[in-house]
């Protein structure tokens, strides 16, 4: 204490300001010249030292490695006055694959993975410049960039490197400084380069133009980016959220299980802990339905499996993974750099504009270095010829003379000529004298005067130097160009994508095992006279087609589950499937849970305000509503109905608002009304009474009437009978309905169908599994409530379970009714005719045997 | 003590942060010094000049006019005993601040914004006073 006082020296400060003055000193030179990339040539200071030492050292890609050690120590030594592991880590991730997307550095050895493990050290590892940093320093001995005197004077060091590539936006750059940070994604080298040149071509291009090059961020690592919204918001502002999901595949083994496999990885995210991380959270039951987790990758490429138990609905686990974990990550866009010593947030054509205005100033100095060097050469050369013309004089002055300072200066005096013409002559070797090196002299100098007038027009004309800019820079593309390996994915929703896809028409086909599948149409076109016909799927035994119609791409599919539930999804989202593929099941496309099942599949051209959706649950409540209330439907779906406890949603119409519904029961009942009877109601609502069932009856069909149709209804015994639609008569909905069929004679009514073309064919399944092919025609037309014609033999103990109709096939598979003339059994006695307004017998004959199968060509 | 350069300003700023935040009497009766190790040293015929900004080095560049050996100490770790001794630690010779609190309030707010978990109004101080910083490691 004591020497303090007696001290002279020392200040008072404020503990305020010099806070603030020591805390700027740090902030701003972190900022300024150690965290932040600069906008000409994406590096940091750190990165364009040790390329630069590199460049000094000879280390090009045509050389032997050396050890990092060497370089390290280099970059210390000349230009780096900070930590060796700083210059190292850096030195690192300039040659690691995965986090450049052209490496910038070409390393041997051991230069850590993608599971974050360390590189080895510098003594073991070895490099030398990548391709790519040839490129950034090319040029570099011709005055093309400033340099400045390192921190001990003793040498001189690149402010910035020429970079013959727009590296920041190529390779990307992160970095935190103070206050402000930077994350910029890499991109295509080629499609950068087009944007480039896109600017170049048309200074007044707008983001749209250059995103028809630049269509966004391409990670080393590939992966696909999830929709273009973020892209934009990033280019436009210089900030932007950029959804990014590893590539997962959905694999099925035959016996059911299956697993998900995954190839890629969002950018920077570390496989080891995110497979930890996934083995954590499977443990702690956040996500289930996993039952094992490997990691298959090895140096041909990355794979990781992850097992699933064989209750679990692969797309859900899938889906929980990219919620939870980092298969899907978020690339936060902060598109900072260093312009002119300031940080600035830059949108994507600022960085473009500075990029291509640096290239303009590195190819003008260039330029001017090249014309200083071929005027100094002419210079001389000129010099040269008058000696030469006047060789005999010269010879003379230069033996008159005593010393080489006074040969010179006699020149000089004798013929004008300066000090460098004089120090060449005097150097000139005899030789120079033949004819022929004459000639070439004389012809060296007419060549340079030629460069000089181009050089000079080069400087004086800003398109030339503009196109040399474009020249150069696809010179580099073309060495460099590569294919995209981060896939940009649409996402629904989103208008822009829908320009790309082509509106087309295909069918799309739901299987009752909840499969889908789309298809060209022209698949079913294109068959030969005679051919066996084709049979819309190939899949499991026994799924069939539930539904079945033909869509633009650009429609909507809305999908309605037997919870109630309604998704939504444009038809190009469902993946298009080869004619014999089984296609995807629903649940890889849908969040539905484990036991919800699609129980209906509608097409919607567009959601007017006339149509409506009808839906009909198991035990008779049906809904109407506005097909517009479902404009719009969450990715997460919403409900369509409410249902009652254990009702489920079976069936679900769209309507005109002025169709007439026909609804039958497993009870035999069956009743026929207008839709407008029920009025329509909100989205969540209830619904009303459509018909009123027995104790244990359920409804087993809808169908929306057309006049002409014929009902089909089949039995649980396999019988099964055509009835023209008038035989239904419209009644009120709510009431009993009318008798559809003898349930207690002939068995309960598995399903009902409308039938509007008879050549078409039909398929029952029995709870066995047995599938049946009738043509439709074969069955026979009686009137309700008749027993109809045996259409299936089922065995003791089963049942029909399934109605299903496709396009005729020409199979000898199809079968036969068998008609044992009882068809007409059943049919509505005089008491019950006269319980009715009217009553109708058939008119044809028992007998009669089954109509012949008409000739099909398909 | 620490190092002369922007990263000894950083160690200078979280040791600050921690006697005001931590042993505020400290700071309060004036018991808080910063030594000035030098930032360069020059040497022209075996004898040395201290730099302690780069103000001072470009005087001093001036003065001695040319073949002078220019060193930067990047770290106190490159000075010899004697030589740390002579520039910083001796009573004789050494500069030192003092550091004291006028205004309580202004410095804790400054305290908040600098070293405070918000991030905005850090980066408004620095945009705004980023002309006022000197001592670059450019």
């Amino acid at each position: 204490m004591d020497d303090m006082e007696e001290s002279s020296r020392v200040v008072n400060v404020e503990l305020e300001k010099e806070i603030k003055k020591a805390f700027l000193a740090y902030s701003m030179s972190v900022i300024v010249s150690r965290a932040l990339p600069d906008v000409r040539d994406g590096l940091k200071p750190v990165h364009r030292r040790i390329l630069y030492t590199m460049y000094e050292n000879g280390l090009t890609p045509d050389k032997p490695y050396r050890k990092c050690a060497d370089t390290v120590g280099s970059v210390l030594g000349r230009y780096h006055p900070h930590g060796d592991a700083s210059v190292y880590d850096a030195l690192v991730r300039l040659a690691q694959n995965f986090s450049m997307r052209y490496p910038l550095v070409d390393g041997h050895g051991n230069f850590g993975s993608v599971d974050g493990d360390p590189p080895a050290a510098y003594r073991y590892t070895e490099a030398r410049m990548g391709r790519a940093a040839v490129e950034m320093l090319q040029d570099i001995d011709k005055d093309t960039v400033n340099f400045q005197p390192n921190y001990d004077d003793r040498l001189k060091e690149p402010t910035v490197l020429p970079s013959h590539f727009p590296n920041l936006l190529v390779n990307g750059s992160t970095g935190i400084a103070v206050g402000m940070a930077t994350n910029i994604p890499p991109h295509n080298m080629g499609e950068v380069i087009d944007g480039v040149c896109t600017l170049i071509d048309n200074p007044d291009a707008g983001l749209d133009d250059l995103m028809e090059s630049i269509k966004g961020p391409d990670f080393p690592t590939g992966g696909i980016i999830m929709g273009r919204a973020g892209i934009r918001a990033a280019y436009a502002t210089g900030r932007g959220r950029i959804i990014v999901r590893a590539r997962a595949e959905i694999e099925e083994e035959k016996n059911g299980r299956s697993h998900i496999i995954v190839t890629e990885l969002p950018y920077a995210v570390n496989k080891a802990r995110l497979i930890s991380n996934i083995a954590d959270l499977v443990k702690e039951k956040r996500i289930e339905g996993i039952s094992n987790i490997e990691d298959h990758s090895d140096r041909e490429g990355m794979r990781i499996v992850v097992t699933l138990r064989r209750d679990a609905s692969p797309q859900i686990v899938l889906n929980r993974l990219f919620r939870y974990t980092q298969m899907q990550s978020t690339f936060g866009v902060i598109m900072l750099a260093i312009v002119n010593k300031e940080p600035k947030l830059l949108n994507l054509k600022q960085i473009l504009q500075e990029y291509i205005k640096f290239q303009e100033e590195v190819v003008r100095r260039r330029t001017s270095f090249e014309l200083k060097k071929a005027q100094e050469r002419a210079h001389i050369l000129e010099g040269l010829k008058i000696a030469v013309d006047n060789i005999d004089e010269v010879i003379h002055i230069i033996r008159s003379s005593k010393s080489v300072p006074e040969a010179r200066q006699n020149l000089t005096v004798r013929f004008g000529l300066d000090n460098m013409q004089t120090q060449a002559i005097v150097q000139m070797p005899l030789g120079r004298l033949t004819g022929l090196e004459r000639a070439k002299l004389e012809e060296e100098l007419s060549g340079l005067l030629v460069k000089i007038a181009d050089y000079q027009d080069i400087l004086a004309n800003e398109e030339r130097v503009l196109a040399i800019v474009k020249k150069e820079a696809l010179a580099v593309k073309a060495k460099f160009n590569d294919k995209r390996r981060t896939e940009i994915q649409t996402i629904s929703g989103e208008m822009d994508v829908e320009d790309l896809i082509p509106d087309e028409e295909c069918m799309l086909t739901l299987t009752e095992f909840g499969y889908v599948k789309r298809q060209n149409p022209d698949v079913y076109r294109t068959q030969h006279r005679g051919g066996r016909g084709v049979s819309g799927m190939t899949r499991r035994e026994e799924d069939v087609a539930a539904e079945m119609f033909l869509i633009r791409t650009h429609e909507y599919v809305m999908f309605f589950t037997n919870r109630g539930r309604v998704y939504r999804l444009k038809c190009y989202e469902i993946p298009e499937g080869v004619r014999t593929g089984k296609g995807i099941n629903i649940a890889n496309l849908l969040p539905i849970a484990q036991d919800e099942k699609v129980t209906s599949m509608i097409r919607v051209r567009e959601f007017d305000q006339r149509s409506c959706l009808v839906m009909v649950t198991k035990n008779g409540v049906i809904k109407r509503t506005q097909l517009s209330v479902f404009s719009n439907v969450r990715k997460n779906g919403v409900i369509a109905v409410n249902l009652d406890e254990g009702d489920e949603l079976s069936w679900v119409r769209l309507t005109t608002g002025e169709n007439e519904l026909l609804l039958a029961t497993r009870f035999g009942m069956a009743i026929r009304f207008l839709e407008t009877d029920v009025r329509t109601m909100g989205r969540t609502a209830r619904g009303v009474r459509a018909i009123k069932l027995r104790k244990g009856d359920s409804v087993v069909g809808l169908c929306v009437v057309h006049a002409g149709d014929m009902v089909l209804t089949v039995s649980e015994t396999g019988f099964g009978r055509l009835s023209p639609a008038t035989d239904y008569r419209t009644q009120h909905r709510g009431g009993n309905g009318l008798l559809n069929y003898r349930v207690s004679q002939y068995g309960n009514v598995a399903s009902i169908m409308m039938v509007d073309q008879l050549g078409d064919d039909l398929i029952l399944i029995s709870s066995d599994g047995i599938i049946i092919r009738i043509h439709a025609d074969s069955i026979r037309i009686c009137s309700r409530p008749a027993k109809g014609v045996l259409l299936m033999r089922v065995s003791k103990g089963n049942h029909v379970v399934t109605l299903a109709h496709t396009t005729r096939s020409n199979d000898e598979e199809t079968s036969q009714p068998e008609d044992d003339g009882s068809a007409n059994e059943g049919t509505e006695t005089a008491e019950e005719k006269a319980s009715e307004e009217k009553g109708e017998n058939t008119e044809e004959n028992d007998t009669e045997n089954p109509p012949e199968t008409p000739e099909d060509n398909g | 003590m620490a190092d002369a350069d922007v990263d000894g300003s950083h160690i200078r700023t979280l040791l600050l942060t921690f006697f005001f935040r931590f042993m505020k009497p400290l700071v309060e009766q004036g018991h808080i010094y910063l030594a000035q190790p030098p930032l360069y040293r020059l040497t022209k015929n075996k004898k040395h000049y201290y730099a302690y900004t780069d103000r001072e080095r470009d005087n001093l560049m001036v003065q001695l006019q040319n073949s002078y050996e220019i060193q930067q100490y990047k770290g106190l770790g490159e000075m010899d005993p004697e030589q740390l001794w002579e520039t910083t630690m001796d009573p004789a010779r050494r500069l030192m601040l003092r550091v004291e609190v006028e205004d309580a309030a202004a410095a804790d707010e400054a305290f908040t914004v600098l070293m405070g978990d918000k991030v905005e109004p850090r980066r408004e101080f620095i945009e705004q006073n980023a002309k006022f910083a000197e001592n670059l490691d450019v």
